[in-house]
This record gives structure tokens, C-alpha cells and sequence, in this order.
């Protein structure tokens, strides 16, 4: 059977036959026990009205109240499709334009009525079941915060949009619609603030996205990963966020946002390195707070990936680098462990990395239990077997808990895994190896780019005019502008008001 | 040029600056006080700013190019065979300056860390990892220079510790040197500042060329601070006679620091240099990659692999620490010819090209890009 172009269109690659005709979509549709056709007026003499749909997907409700009870009620009136169209209650109703339209809405939770014997046209009608299978509400569980909304978004994008449009509530917030997918016809939706955000970024989101060939989008980080820049690399060039006033601040900043059906992560972008490190409580917190929680947060991260690899570094090679007061307890903590450094290192940084993984994987209230006997239970016991040394250990436990103050997952696990190499060419080349991982790592990075955006920016190339919200958090006072490297078509966000107090404010 | 390809003109500062220093700026105060001793900060002072009269004229001269570098222009003023020719030679000068660059600071690590580790690891960890960056572009180099130029700038801060032990009086008595002893000194002071040179490729990859020119002199202007500054804490530190048998007089200014979290922070010093070293090694071998494009329609990647390999194949037999001073030595007659000869000949050069061409009312066909 060769494939008409119109279905070749509609669902790109879907490596099957594609059903041509109504009746043979139909016909395909049957073998399915939770498809159901009912023929209303059958017996009446009078010309049928045929409905169909997928019960698993439809509303029963709005099919018994609204449709067919509607159809029976008026059935001397209805001569046609169009009558049938204005009998029913149901605000969206359409002729289906083709049939791969006719097919798209069938899957979607539309049902199809079909007036008289012949086939076609078929009249369509939402009597979608949305909220079935889905959750209602998102504690923002995987990122949370202390102060500030808790609403975060959930699997069902038509509750994501509106959440969405009731933080920001002006008709300039705009939603595009597309569909992904040639098995699960996701629906997508890319928003952006119109008459800020660039249309070069919009473009460039739209184009990536559309050029996609996928089967099943099972979450937005897939897109992600697909639309990214360069696909070889653990950074993560778009940030994904569950917590609706991250992509509030996003919107309104000059980036777009992804929305994808079936996924509670938005993801934004172009994003940049220091983007990821940014929590939405340095904002609710007074600006000398949220700056040191910020500072405390970019340090935790250089530990994190720097303070195992230089404790390898330093009992490998570089002893004399320590003085004797600190050396002493070093090496009594080290007389029996039988490995070198590298080893101990690995073995410990490894272990922590199967909690983690366990924790993750088991339901959280085992994972806590896991917590703790993983910590306490086997650290005392290594140290007690002389597997590794207690220095090591404090230094190890100090690093996973300094990697977890990231506040997006995907980059704490990128520098969960960054350690590695580190801690590896430490072994080898002690001090001058961390160095050339250094070098290795700041190459990488700065070849990086989101949606065209250097990664390193506002760093590299750097920009004086939006330090004021980099490593540190200024006052509102002088966080008016927009960051310059996302070429917002407007920069100002607000005008604080021009009131300063003298210093003769009695 | 594409815009893609360039660079902001700020970014000049930390690509010339990050060029000039390097492992000279361990070495550079034993060196330049044979001949005028405690006073021959004034000849390090004259050189540094008769370097800006050089960048001055490097400008000049690449206004009047074609394409706005080296090669167009020596194809203008030698024709193209000669031009050619003219443009390998300064293709062995790259390498011999990334070659010096590698060699001395293989040496540090010898001597101060790794006595045994083989030559040839060092050599090619070092040109892989400057390969690596250099094959990310200008740009990523230029990030790297800012990085280096940054990151080792928190270090000056801890030359405190040695100003604690400063004897003001080693700089007495002032000025009771002769001019030769001047001219000594001044001599040995070239080598530091050896790095603008790459302007002579670089100047077509800036945007904004007008704003480009000061950039530059920024960039001389704050290696003479730098090393003024480490000079006079090396004085104040040093007698001179102790001074004339220490090798890296900055690593010795290290070792004093102390903290009670760390015996040795010669260690930081010496692992920190690889960040002062890398952007001149990058530059160069950057250098090196666009001589080759231009001079043998080469594709990028073959070229840095040919200029990379290059670098390693000189490396290798250099074993002995004695090399070192020859290349040393190589190094500074080379950039001093190159500076102070072959640089003023290109103005004067250009300089009567274009007189007697406004004086003949021919067309001016040269590019006004300034």
C-alpha cells in the first residue's frame, strides 16, 4: 500500500500502513474492544446518526448529557451535520478536514459523528476526559523551598497554560501550539512574552522543534535533549523547572519557554552556567541574604568538585604541601588502609554515589532508612575495616552534601559526575593534572552555547551591565533591567520609585 | 571576516597581556640586574614603554595591509614568492616562542615537583591541552586569556607576605649605574614583553578596530605594572648578590607565604603558572595555525595538527636543562630583531610607500580601516 501524502505529512515516520478512508480507519479502530460506535434512530426509519469514539479516552458524562441526549431530544429537527452541530452543547465541534485530521482528533478524546449511511464528512467533538490520569497538584517536592509558592506544575498542559496565564496577565504572554511525535501527537506549546522576548530566540525554538522526528515524547526533557546545541555534552544547556514562578521569572526575563503534554517540566531557554545556580528564594529573601546563600552556593559547588581530587592530589604527591600539625592526623588516619589514595577515593566516592542512586529509586520512606544506614552504618564500618580513612570520609560526605545545594537536578548530577575525571588525572599528575582538567573543562564550556547564547555568559564574554544579578543579588533597587545578552526587545522591567533617604531623614 | 570569528576589542587586553607573560615572569629579576643591578627597573621601565611606540607602529602598518595582517601584507610589500618566504620565517619564530614557552615551564615542573617525570608526557600533555583549546576558536581562547589573567591575579595579593622581610635599603644607592649598564639591562628586559608581536595576526579578528589600538596599550601598560611590581618586592626581598645565583627569584618570593592550612604555597605558585603559560602557548600555536591557512591553503585542522606536532617534535630532544639558555637566548635575539629591526623597517617601509604615493597623486588604494 503506498501512503498518500497528506497522512505522510501528518505523522512523519510512522513505519506502518496509514489508513486512508474513514471506513478503513474505522474499520482498524474496531479491533480495539474500547472503541464504541453507537448508531442512534436506527429503527426510526429515519436517516442514522452514527457516533464514535474511544471510551478510554472520552468523558462518558459529556456523552450521555450533551451528545446523545441532545441528538435524541431534537431528532425530527436534525437533517444534517450542521443541525447536529447546533443541537449539542458542546462549544468545540468541527467537520474533519481530512483523514489524518479525523484520525489526530480520534486519538485526542474527540468523538466522531457521522450523519446518514454514507461515510464522510464526520462531524468532530471535544468530549476529551483531560484530568483522568493525571495529578491535580505539584508540591514542587523536587525543588523546594522554604519561603514563596509551592504550585508547581503538573502532567496535563492545559492546567500548565493556565497556571501560566495567572501569573502573567496580559494578552502579550503568547502560547504557540505544535504537535510532536508521530506515535503520541504530544502537544507542545513554546511560550514568550511578545515585545520582549527576541523573535530570533522564538525562531529558533520553533524551527528546532518542528524539525523533530520522534515517535513518543514521554517527557520534555527529551526535547531537551534533541533541540540542545551539541548533544555530546553532561552540561545541561536549557534549564528544566517544576516550579511555575522560575518560569514566570524565565518569561518575563526575555527567554522562551517549552511546555510539553504529559511532562511537569518546563524547560527554558537560551539559559546560561550561573543560570543553574540560581534559587528562586535568593529573590524572596532580602538581597544581603540572597546573595550570601548564592555565594555559599557557587562555593559549594567548586568544593564539590575540586576538595576529593585535591585530597588525592595532595597524599599522592604533595605531602610536603601540608603542614606537620595537619600531616600527623592525616597519616594516622591513613597507617591502615592498605590502597592508594586513587582507590580510596573511588571506592568511597562510589558508594556514595549507590545511596544516592538507591535513595532515588526506593520509595522515600525506605530511602530514608537507606539514608541512614548507608551513612552511618557502612562509613563506620569502612573506616572501622581500614577500607578508607576517616579524613577521607568527612571529605567525601562534605562533597555529596555540597553538590545537593544545586538547585536544578540535571546540573547537580552533572557535577556529581565531573568529580571523576578529576579525582582520576589528580592519580596521575597530582597538582598539574587538577589544572589540566581545569583547562579541559573551562575549553568545554566555553565552546557551549544555548540557543546561540554563550554559556559562560555574562562571565565570558563579559558583561558589566548585568553583574548585579550574577554571583551576588543587588537590591530590587537595581535590578531593573533585563540581562542585555539575551537581547530583550526591552530592557527595562520596572521603575523603582526615585525616594532616597537623606541623611537628614529625622 | 565573519562576525562570528571576532572578538570584542576589550578582550585584546587579556589575549596581548596574557601573551607577554609567562614563565619569564619567573625568571625575568636575575636576568635584567646583570648590568645596571638594583636600578635596572629603569631600563625594564624604558623597554616596556618603548614597546608602545612599537604597538603604535604595528597598528600603522597593519592599516596599510589588505586583508589587515601580516601575510596580506607582506604579500603587498614582497611580492608573493618573497612575501611567502618572509612569512615562514616568522612561522619558525612561533614555534620557537611556544617551544621556549613549554621547555621552561617543563623545566619548573621538573625541578620544583616531578624531577622523574619523562620529558615527553609533559610535552604532550601540554601541547594537547593547549591543542585542545586552540581548536575551539579565538573565542574560546579568548576566554582562556581572560580566565588566566584573572585567576593569577588573586596571587599578587600574597607577595605581602614576603614585603614583611623588606629591606628598603637594597634599593640604595639610586642611579650610580653608566648607560652601558643601562643598556645591559635593558637588553635582558625584552623578553618579558615579547608578545605583541601576535598582534600582527590578531588585529583582523577584533571588532571595532579604532577601539582595538587602545586595548593593546592597556595591555603593555599592565605588564609593565605587573612586573614593576614584582620587581620591586624581588629587591626589597633580595640582596643583589643572592639574586645573581637565584634562578626563579618568584618561586623563591613564594615559598615565604605561609599558612596554617598550607607548608608549601610554592606549589600553588608553580601549578598556577600553567594558567599564566597557557594563553601565550594558545596564542602562539593559534599563530602558528593561521600562517599555515593563509601561506598554504591549508584546512584548519590539519594545520594546528602539523603546528602541534611541530611543537612536540622540537620538544623532545631538548632534555638537558642547558638548552634551556639557548633557547633563552634564541628567543630574545629573535624577538629583538624581530621588534626592534624588523618592525621599525616595516613603518619606515610603509611610512615612504605611502608619502611618495600621495606625492606621485596616485590613487590611494590602500585600506583605511582606522
Amino acid at each position: 500500500m503506498e501512503r498518500n501524502e497528506a497522512s505522510s505529512t501528518q505523522s512523519k515516520n510512522r513505519g506502518m500502513d496509514v489508513p486512508k478512508t474513514a471506513l478503513e480507519l474505522f474499520g482498524l479502530a474496531r479491533k480495539s474492544t474500547d472503541f464504541h460506535q453507537l448508531t442512534l434512530f436506527e429503527d426510526d426509519g429515519r436517516p442514522p446518526v452514527r457516533i464514535s469514539y474511544y471510551q478510554s479516552l472520552t468523558d462518558t458524562e459529556k456523552i450521555n448529557r450533551f451528545l446523545v441526549a441532545n441528538i435524541q431530544k431534537n431528532g425530527e429537527a436534525i437533517t444534517g451535520l450542521d443541525d447536529i452541530k447546533r443541537v449539542i452543547a458542546l462549544d468545540d465541534a468541527k467537520a474533519a478536514e481530512d483523514v489524518p485530521d479525523l484520525e489526530k482528533k480520534l486519538m485526542k478524546g474527540y468523538a466522531a459523528v457521522q450523519y446518514g449511511s454514507e461515510a464522510e464528512p464526520v462531524l468532530l467533538v471535544d468530549v476529551n476526559n483531560a484530568e483522568s490520569g493525571h495529578r491535580l497538584y505539584n508540591e514542587t517536592e523536587n525543588e523546594f523551598s522554604v519561603v514563596g509558592p509551592k504550585v508547581g506544575f503538573v502532567e496535563n498542559i492545559g492546567l500548565n497554560l493556565h497556571l501560566l496565564r495567572q501569573q502573567i496577565a496580559v494578552p502579550e504572554l503568547v502560547l504557540e501550539e505544535i504537535a510532536i511525535g508521530s506515535l503520541s501527537n504530544t502537544k507542545v506549546a513554546i511560550a514568550y512574552l511578545d515585545g520582549v522576548t527576541n523573535p530570533k530566540h522564538v525562531q529558533t525554538v520553533r524551527q528546532r522543534l518542528s524539525a523533530i522526528d520522534y515517535d513518543v515524547v514521554f517527557d520534555s526533557s527529551l526535547l531537551d535533549q534533541i533541540v540542545s546545541d551539541n548533544s555530546n555534552t553532561p552540561f545541561p544547556l536549557f534549564l528544566s523547572t517544576e516550579r511555575v514562578d522560575r518560569v514566570t521569572y524565565a518569561i518575563i526575563s526575555g527567554q522562551v519557554a517549552v511546555l510539553a503534554d504529559g511532562s511537569p517540566y518546563v524547560i527554558t531557554g537560551p539559559s546560561t552556567f550561573l543560570d543553574f545556580f540560581i534559587s528562586p528564594e535568593d529573590y524572596y529573601l532580602p538581597w544581603i541574604l540572597g546573595s550570601f546563600f548564592r555565594v555559599i552556593r557557587i562555593i559549594s559547588v567548586l568544593f564539590s568538585i575540586f576538595a576529593t581530587p585535591l585530597y588525592v592530589a595532595v597524599l599522592t604527591y604533595h605531602f610536603e604541601v601540608m603542614p606537620e600539625i595537619l600531616l600527623e592526623p592525616l597519616i594516622m588516619s591513613r597507617s591502615h588502609v592498605p590502597f592508594p589514595p586513587v582507590m580510596e577515593a573511588i571506592f568511597l566516592e562510589i558508594t556514595i554515589e549507590l545511596l544516592r542512586e538507591a535513595g532515588a529509586r526506593l520509595p522515600s520512606k525506605i530511602g530514608q532508612t537507606l539514608g541512614i544506614v548507608g551513612g552511618i552504618v557502612i562509613g563506620q564500618a569502612t573506616v572501622h575495616a581500614a577500607l578508607t580513612s576517616n579524613i577521607l570520609l568527612i571529605i567525601v560526605a562534605l562533597t555529596a552534601l555540597a553538590s545537593f545545594t544545586t538547585p536544578i537536578f540535571k546540573m547537580a548530577n552533572t557535577i556529581r559526575l565531573i568529580r571523576f575525571p578529576f579525582i582520576l588525572l589528580a592519580a596521575l599528575w597530582g597538582g598539574l593534572g587538577i589544572v589540566i582538567g581545569f583547562f579541559f573543562l573551562l575549553g568545554h564550556l566555553l565552546r557551549l552555547k544555548s540557543l546561540g547564547t554563550p554559556y559562560l555568559v555574562p562571565l565570558f564574554p563579559f558583561r558589566t551591565g548585568n553583574l548585579a544579578d550574577s554571583v551576588f543579588r543587588a537590591s530590587y533597587r537595581h535590578l531593573t533591567d533585563r540581562s542585555k545578552f539575551l537581547k530583550p526587545l526591552s530592557v527595562k522591567r520596572y521603575r523603582p520609585s526615585e525616594e532616597k533617604e537623606d541623611i537628614d531623614h529625622e | 571576516m565573519k562576525e562570528s570569528l571576532t572578538v570584542s576589542p576589550y578582550l585584546l587586553w587579556f589575549l596581548i597581556h596574557g601573551t607577554q607573560t609567562g614563565t619569564a615572569t619567573l625568571i625575568f629579576q636575575s636576568r635584567i640586574i646583570q648590568g645596571a643591578e638594583m636600578d635596572s627597573w629603569v631600563s625594564l621601565l624604558a623597554v616596556g614603554l618603548c614597546f608602545h611606540l612599537l604597538i603604535g607602529m604595528i597598528f600603522y602598518v597593519l592599516r596599510h595591509s589588505a586583508d589587515g595582517d601580516m601575510m596580506s601584507l607582506h604579500r603587498r610589500l614582497f611580492g608573493k614568492g618573497l612575501g611567502k618566504a618572509v612569512t615562514i620565517g616568522f612561522y619558525g619564530y612561533i614555534l620557537l616562542f611556544a617551544v621556549h614557552e613549554f621547555r621552561s615551564y617543563v623545566e619548573v615542573i621538573h625541578v620544583w615537583v616531578f624531577p622523574h617525570m619523562p620529558l615527553r608526557v609533559l610535552s604532550f600533555l601540554f601541547v594537547l591541552t593547549a591543542s585542545y583549546l586552540v581548536s575551539g576558536g579565538l573565542r574560546v581562547i579568548a576566554g582562556i586569556s581572560l580566565v588566566c589573567v584573572a585567576l593569577p591575579t588573586l596571587l599578587i595579593p600574597t607577595l605581602y607576605f614576603p614585603l614583611k622581610y623588606a629591606h628598603w635599603s637594597n634599593f640604595l644607592p639610586l642611579f650610580n649605574h653608566g648607560a652601558r649598564d643601562y643598556l645591559v639591562s635593558a637588553g635582558h628586559s625584552l623578553s618579558p614583553f615579547l608578545g605583541i608581536e601576535f598582534l600582527l595576526l590578531l588585529y583582523p579578528f577584533v571588532k571595532n578596530k579604532p577601539q582595538a589600538r587602545k586595548w593593546a596599550h592597556v595591555a603593555n601598560a599592565h605588564s609593565i605594572v605587573i612586573y614593576l611590581f614584582i620587581l620591586f618586592v624581588t629587591f626589597a626581598f633580595f640582596n643583589i648578590r643572592q639574586l645573581e645565583h637565584t634562578i626563579w627569584p618568584t618561586l623563591i618570593l613564594s615559598k615565604v607565604i605561609r599558612f596554617p592550612f598550607m607548608e608549601r604555597f610554592d606549589y600553588i605558585y608553580i601549578f598556577a603558572w600553567l594558567l599564566v603559560i597557557m594563553p601565550r602557548c594558545c596564542v602562539a600555536i593559534w599563530g602558528g595555525v593561521r600562517v599555515l591557512r593563509s601561506t598554504f591553503a591549508l584546512r584548519a585542522r590539519p594545520a594546528l595538527w602539523i603546528t602541534s606536532g611541530a611543537v612536540i617534535a622540537a620538544m623532545l630532544p631538548l632534555k638537558s636543562p642547558m638548552t634551556i639558555e639557548k633557547l633563552d637566548f634564541l628567543l630574545s635575539a629573535a624577538g629583538g630583531i624581530l621588534l626592534l629591526g624588523y618592525i621599525p623597517l616595516l613603518f619606515l617601509w610603509v611610512f615612504a610607500v605611502k608619502h611618495f604615493k600621495n606625492k606621485a597623486g596616485g590613487g590611494n588604494e590602500s585600506l583605511e580601516n582606522g
